[in-house]
Formats: C-alpha cells, sequence, structure tokens
C-alpha cells in the first residue's frame, strides 16, 4: 500500500503515427513468443539441419578437392527447406495457432479495437509476428548456410552468396506468406487453440499423404503439388530456388494463395472485431 | 459539448435497439442508468464509432462518429464490462501495451503505465500476470488501460462490477476525483447508489429511447412545485391557516412542524405571508427529493 494518495495526471507527451501502430503488435507478439522456453527450444533444434549441412558443405568441398571438384552445389538450400517444412509446421501448430484465437477467449479484441487501431493494421502486426518466427527457421538458417558456403569454397565469391540470400529470401517470404496466412486462418476460425494447431498439422500431414497416393496411383504430375501444402513449400523452393520449371505451378499457386488469403483474412478479422466488439 | 446525437437510430437486424436519440451533453460526470437491457453499451459503442447507426449522426468531442473514429479513439478511454485482457502479460505489460496500441513512445508508455496505475491503487501486483488476479485488481487493471493515454473522455462500463463493498469504495472514489482533473466520465451502471455518488448529471435510457437527460437534482425533485417544510413551533396553527387558503398539504399526525406543501409560483407570496402573520419560524423551505432509486423506477414504470 502506498503511503501517499497518487493524483492522476493527463498525458502531454508525444504521439506516434498511425502507421506504426502495427509494429506495436507484431513486437508484443515477438517478446511473448520469445519468453515461451519451448519455442527458443524449437527454433535451436530448427537450425540442427543447417549445422548438418554445413558440415556436409564441408566434407563435400574436401572430398571434392581431393578428387579435383571444390564446386559446392546448391542442392543444400533445397535440402534444408526440405527438412525446415516440417520444423515450420511444428512450430506454427504450437505457436502460431493462439495468435487469433487467444484474442478471441480472452475478450481482447474490445481492447484492440477501442484503440485507434482498425482491423487491417491488428491483421499486419499479427501476420508480421508469424511470418518473422517463419522466416527465424527459414531464412536465418538458410543465409548462415550461404555464409559458410561463402567461407568454406574456394570456388564461391560474394556475387554467388547474394544471388543465394536473394533467392533465400524470396522463397522464405512467399512461402512463410503463404503458411502465416493459413495459420491465421485457422486461428481466426476457432477459440480453441488446440483445435486451430491440430486442424493445422492434420491439413500438412493428410494433405501429403493423400499427394503421395495420388502420385502413385497416377505417376508424377506437377499439379499434384497443388494439394498438398507440405508439397507447395517443397516445390516452391525447387523452382525459386534451384530453377526446376517442375515447381512453377507451385510458386503461381502459392502467390495466388496469398492474394487470395490476405483480403480473406482482412474481412474475417473484420467480422470479428464487429462480433468482439 | 462533450458529445451530440441526432436522430441516431440503430438496430441489430430486425431488433431495434437505439430509437430515434437526439441529445447533447455537456463535460462533466454523467451517469448513464437503464434497466437491462436499455441499450447503455450499444449507446456507448455507438459513441465510440464500434457500431454504425441505421440513420442519423452526431459528434464525439467534436469529431464525427462515422467518418472520425480513429480521432475519437485516441481522446477517449473504455473500460468494458466483459473480462478483457491481452493474455499471458503482467498488469504492467498490459497497461503498457494499451498505451503503446494508442502510440505512446516505448519510454513514455511505461513511465505513464506506472502513474495509472499508482494511480488505480494497483501495487506490487502489477508484476504478476493478469490471469491470477482477483475481480478488483482486474477492474483496477482496465480502468487504467483506459487512461493510459490520457483521454478527455472515459466510458466506464460498469466498473464496480463483482467488488466487494471496500473495493467498490476505492473504485468509486478513484473515478470521483477523475472528474476533478478534469476527465469528463460516462458512467454506465445499474447500481443507482454509484451514479448518486459519482455524477453529476444523467442520462436515462429506457428500451432504446433517451428518457431523461439533466442535473441529478432535477432528476430526483418529487415535481414542480413541491416543497419539505420545517418550522420551529407552531407548525398545526400554519397547517390549519394554509388549508383554509388552499393549499394541499402532506402531513404526518405526530410531527405537525413539518410538512410537505404543494404550491404554485403565484401563491408562494401568500405562504410567506401566513407564517409572517402566525408567527411561525420557518427553518427549512426546499424542494423535496427523492431517492434516484424511486425516481428511476417512476420513470421506467411511466415509460
Amino acid at each position: 500500500m502506498s503511503i501517499f494518495r497518487h493524483e492522476y495526471t493527463r498525458y502531454e507527451g508525444p504521439i506516434l503515427p498511425t502507421a506504426r501502430r502495427f509494429t506495436m503488435i507484431t513486437g508484443t507478439e515477438l517478446r511473448r513468443l520469445y519468453r515461451e522456453k519451448w519455442l527458443r527450444r524449437l527454433i535451436l533444434l530448427a537450425w540442427s539441419p543447417a549445422l548438418i549441412l554445413a558440415a556436409r558443405l564441408y566434407l563435400t568441398m574436401v572430398i571434392g578437392q581431393a578428387f579435383g571438384e571444390s564446386e559446392a552445389p546448391d542442392e543444400v538450400y533445397l535440402m534444408l527447406f526440405r527438412a525446415e517444412a516440417w520444423f515450420v509446421a511444428i512450430l506454427l501448430a504450437a505457436f502460431g495457432a493462439s495468435m487469433i484465437s487467444r484474442d478471441r477467449t480472452n475478450g481482447s479484441f474490445v481492447l484492440y479495437f477501442t484503440r485507434p487501431l482498425n482491423a487491417a493494421q491488428y491483421l499486419l502486426g499479427k501476420l508480421t509476428a508469424v511470418l518473422v518466427m517463419v522466416l527465424g527457421i527459414t531464412l536465418v538458417p538458410g543465409v548462415l548456410l550461404a555464409l559458410a558456403q561463402l567461407l568454406m569454397s574456394p570456388s564461391a565469391d560474394f556475387a554467388h552468396f547474394l544471388t543465394v540470400v536473394g533467392k533465400l529470401t524470396v522463397c522464405s517470404l512467399l512461402v512463410g506468406c503463404m503458411v502465416s496466412n493459413l495459420i491465421l486462418i485457422l486461428s481466426s476460425l476457432s477459440r480453441s487453440t488446440r483445435f486451430a494447431g491440430i486442424t493445422w498439422l492434420a491439413l500438412f500431414v493428410f494433405l501429403e499423404i493423400a499427394r503421395n497416393i495420388l502420385t502413385q496411383a497416377l505417376g508424377s504430375w506437377p499439379i499434384l503439388d497443388l494439394i498438398s501444402v507440405h508439397r507447395l513449400f517443397i516445390a516452391s523452393a525447387e523452382y525459386l530456388l534451384l530453377g526446376r520449371s517442375t515447381g512453377l505451378p507451385a510458386v503461381i499457386a502459392v502467390a495466388l494463395l496469398n492474394v487470395f488469403l490476405i483480403p480473406a483474412l482482412w474481412v474475417r478479422i473484420s467480422m470479428l472485431e464487429r462480433e468482439q466488439t | 459539448m462533450l458529445f451530440a446525437l441526432s436522430e441516431l437510430e440503430l438496430s441489430y437486424g430486425t431488433v431495434s435497439v437505439l430509437k430515434n436519440i437526439t441529445v447533447q451533453v455537456d463535460h462533466g460526470a454523467i451517469g448513464l442508468l437503464g434497466p437491462n437491457g436499455a441499450g447503455k453499451t450499444t449507446f456507448i459503442k455507438t459513441l465510440l464509432g464500434l457500431l454504425e447507426p441505421n440513420t442519423g449522426s452526431g459528434t464525439v468531442l467534436g469529431h464525427n462518429i462515422l467518418t472520425e473514429q480513429t480521432q475519437i479513439r485516441e481522446r477517449v478511454g473504455y473500460m468494458p464490462e466483459n473480462e478483457a485482457v491481452f493474455g499471458n502479460m503482467t498488469g504492467f505489460e498490459s497497461v503498457v501495451y494499451a498505451a503503446r496500441l494508442s502510440g505512446l513512445p516505448r519510454t513514455h508508455a511505461m513511465r505513464r503505465a506506472h502513474e495509472v496505475l499508482d494511480y488505480a491503487g494497483l501495487e506490487e501486483a502489477r508484476y504478476r500476470v493478469v490471469e491470477g488476479y482477483s475481480t478488483g485488481m482486474r477492474q483496477r487493471v482496465k480502468l487504467a488501460q483506459a487512461l493510459v493515454h490520457g483521454p478527455e473522455l472515459v466510458f466506464l462500463d460498469e466498473p464496480t462490477n463483482g467488488l466487494d463493498p471496500r473495493g467498490r469504495e476505492d473504485m468509486l472514489d478513484i473515478i470521483s476525483r477523475l472528474n476533478q482533473i478534469p476527465v469528463s466520465v460516462v458512467l454506465s451502471s445499474h447500481l443507482l447508489q454509484d451514479v448518486e455518488r459519482v455524477c453529476d448529471t444523467v442520462l436515462v435510457m429506457v428500451d432504446g429511447h433517451i428518457r431523461h437527460h439533466g442535473p441529478l437534482t432535477s432528476f430526483t425533485a418529487a415535481k414542480q412545485g413541491q416543497y419539505e417544510v420545517q418550522v420551529k413551533t407552531g407548525g398545526a396553527r400554519l397547517i390549519d391557516a394554509l388549508t383554509v387558503a388552499g393549499f394541499q398539504i402532506e402531513s404526518t399526525a405526530t410531527d405537525r412542524d413539518r410538512f410537505q406543501l404543494t404550491v404554485q409560483e403565484d401563491q408562494l407570496d401568500t405562504f410567506w405571508r401566513t407564517s409572517q402573520q402566525l408567527g411561525v419560524q420557518v427553518r427549512t423551505f426546499a424542494p423535496v427529493q427523492i431517492s434516484l432509486e424511486k425516481a428511476f423506477v417512476r420513470l421506467v414504470e411511466n415509460a
């Protein structure tokens, strides 16, 4: 108990521009996520494929030098994305699924929307937070791997490094946006974080199983990649990182999905704003 | 002018919630009264720009409720009635976050959060997670969130809900002191004593209509021309004389020195002359006041 009575005073200080308000949501969400012990562990674990691939790069280089070949193949980045796809799925199920459902459970919408903030800013804040989390296990280890390649491979030059980083950035942003949008849509559909997380994992796993069954039955058609979130992720990386044309339909599908999902999410958040406030 | 509404109507589907509301309210502490389902919360949310009216127009602090919602929310605070927290945060973090969402820079937000939490009376508990708070603590955090950006007007929706008598007393004290800054307060409550304690103006809503708007004293005045009279001695003589003169008087048989008198404006002279002629000393002559509860019930029944 305080020993004197505190009186209320008016705030007369500066106010930041409205356009930057979404960064408050992103920053707060990331700080909150960083406090999760299991998230930190998962991210460290998600970086292990990059370490293994860096070691593999080194070995390839040493063995290659012994045989007179020192070129390190860019295939390692696709291998990295293949491994990270599953980490992304687990990370989003465990930590991305709560982004909107928790606000619904806690009645926070009224706290957000009675402030000078609109649905688009709220959405942008949440989307950026999830995207940063995804980039943390796709782009960051990818760039570290590219750096390792630059330092270890005598034939690698800085221009190649920049090209790889550019490709990794485009690929991570494109697929990162897609998975972030999908998890936010699921998170906005229920008050239950568990429901959103399990549905996301089920979609990720069962659609991949369905694609595999169809591929075995009908043969390997690139169009079949479009039914699996996991395969969209990998096929997009195949095209964007290695230039394999079989991945082009997936890139187009991911881009179209993003174009459709962002307005859909905005409509959904606007509906929730009206419902919850 | 705090807010002004003109022919405002709002409905949820086919259910009409706000009906033809035209009102102009000045700065001060305003009590928003009404039975459950009268449309009080909808009324507040319309003023905050959260709900769009079907017809009509209005301004809050000079900003249009249809087109300038952001400007309104920058200058207005809202303490919701229902459970509303930013999950997995301490009380302090919640208030800082609310400040940041209103545009305060980080260092200002933190300093300001401490100030309003001190004012709201949340001490060391501010460093604990809100989910573990008692109802009283949660109400204090909600109040601090509503005040952190320095609003000129605060809407408080049932701020004493679920509080024990001491907590309620503290909360009302905090709200009363706000109005001295001055911050205008709109207090929506079904607890009439709370409104009576804090507010100087009342706005009574019944079934989506504003049935009364004005000073609390005029709302609790029994009716025009009805006075409470108390004399030192000789009340019986005065009552007899006034009855003969045609006045309408209500008194008890036991205490004839205290009675209620219904008098027209032009009869006041006759009253004073009669008491002077009889040598009766009048100690009290004041309009009859009834309790807010009685006035409210009377209004609701008449509506």
